[in-house]
């Protein structure tokens, strides 16, 4: 059974996401293109042109409330107060979202969700490749976009930074307060651990962040052909060497200055990120 | 006084104010000249920023100039090194104002290599930099500058706050690299 809901019918969501057997369709907005999002049989969330964000606690103006007020969204982006949880074998108590005999979600009252699978831009993030030519314009582009911006792939010109734009910017240097601001910016946990060149996000690609505590942070990227990590330190031009001028094909065991803290490795959905 | 002594008196005028001027340049001692540096050392934060307009604090910088200036020796374009983009402490990015105007960027400082603006050259280095010719984006580049100008400008930082000591440490580490 699909169920395509509208704003008006917001209402009907409420009463078929409070027990069971319901996979649906929400288009949030209706009329404007992009943001049909769908619980599919395979346990994934699709969502045609936005991203799923986990952990916020205020959501951008004019988001509307949806799945009876588990989350909202905006421009085709789902926004949860709790954090998000993919390809979860369990599913705590809250509201069940079942296809048959097959659970594919559970939102919990604080707003948290676990998935079967994952959020999927159906829409296609964009695949991030080794294409300097884009930020060395040894001009704006260049000075205004950091290591944050180049590695979500998003040109913002505002040197973004860390839970910024969903405000929960970090308040101090350290591993845990940057990874809580990009997490609430929608990037998705992956793991302490190098998980290989060739690891699947999806949708998206891949990131590393490394913190000096008490100085800065930093963000590298994995561009496709997959295997060759690239990065921008700050205003300066992007490159794919580290500090002693080797390729980056784990930033783990790149040389890395005094950024000697693994702050992990995320997804990101290439240009489509929630930074600024 | 007859019209040509009244010129004469001004020429003679002229000429004693323009030599006090070359003087107090001499000595770094540059009036109306003002300064923002910008230490280049994060990749993520916003690179913290260190206003000069104290006069003698203009003063003791224009001094680390001129001697930063007249250490070095000018290179064609094609062999100055590039600006290092590495993680951590990488130079300093000056710009300048006159009088209270708009500041405009004057150069860049790393490891003793310099990238200077001719048509922004500071006082302090103008008699060092207006002979020399300029590349295609009007910079002249000097190599062996020191590394004076960039101890005096970190330090300075760490006493007005403008960094912190776990900075200072990063970009002393970087100094010692070069």
């Amino acid at each position: 059974m699909r169920l395509t809901l509208t704003l008006g019918l917001r209402l009907l969501a409420l009463a078929m996401f409070t027990s069971t057997a319901t996979y649906a369709q929400t288009k949030v907005q209706p009329g404007s293109a992009g943001n049909q999002i769908t619980f599919t049989a395979a346990g994934d969330i699709s969502l045609d042109g936005g991203q799923c964000f986990g952990g916020v606690t205020s959501p951008p103006a004019g988001a509307v409330s949806v799945y009876g007020g588990k989350a909202t969204a905006k421009d085709g982006n789902l926004y949860f107060q709790g954090a998000i949880t993919w390809n979860s074998l369990v599913f705590p108590d809250g509201t069940f979202v079942r296809s048959g005999g097959t659970t594919l979600a559970s939102m919990t009252n604080a707003g948290a969700l676990y998935l079967k699978g994952k959020c999927l831009n159906v829409a296609g993030c964009r695949n991030t490749t080794w294409e300097p030519s884009r930020w060395n314009d040894g001009g704006a582009v260049q000075w205004n976009n950091n290591c944050y911006n180049y590695g979500n792939d998003k040109i913002t010109g505002t040197f973004a930074q860390p839970g910024r734009a969903s405000g929960n910017m970090y308040s101090s240097i350290t591993v845990a307060e940057v990874r809580d601001g990009a997490l609430s910016d929608g990037l998705t946990w992956v793991g302490w651990t190098f998980p290989g060149n060739t690891y699947d996000c999806g949708n998206g690609h891949l990131v590393f962040m490394a913190v000096a505590p008490g100085f800065d942070y930093h963000w590298w990227r994995l561009d496709q052909v997959k295997g060759v990590w690239s990065h921008k330190p700050g205003g300066t031009p992007a490159k794919n060497v580290d500090n002693s001028s080797n390729t980056i094909t784990n930033p783990l065991l790149a040389n890395r200055g005094a950024y000697t803290d693994n702050g992990g490795f995320y997804c990101t959905c290439g240009g489509m990120a929630n930074i600024n | 006084m007859s019209k040509s002594k009244c010129i004469s008196w001004l020429l003679v005028l002229s000429a004693a104010l323009a030599s006090v001027a070359a003087v107090a340049q001499d000595r770094g001692r540059v009036q109306g000249e003002t300064f923002v540096i910008e230490l280049d050392i994060f990749s993520g934060r916003p690179n913290p920023r260190l206003v000069l307009d104290d006069p003698a604090e203009v003063r003791a910088f224009a001094q680390k100039m001129k001697e930063s200036c007249d250490r070095a020796s000018a290179v064609r374009a094609d062999a100055a090194p590039e600006y290092p983009g590495i993680l951590g402490y990488r130079g300093l990015f000056v710009s300048r104002s006159m009088d209270g105007g708009a500041a405009a960027h004057s150069f860049s400082i790393s490891g003793g290599s310099v990238r200077m603006a001719r048509q922004q050259a500071p006082l302090a280095c103008q008699s060092r930099t207006n002979g020399l010719q300029a590349d295609a984006a009007g910079d002249v580049h000097l190599l062996g500058a020191g590394l004076g100008l960039e101890h005096h400008v970190v330090q300075l930082a760490l006493q007005k706050g403008v960094i912190d000591a776990i900075a200072y440490q990063v970009i002393l580490q970087g100094l010692t690299a070069r």
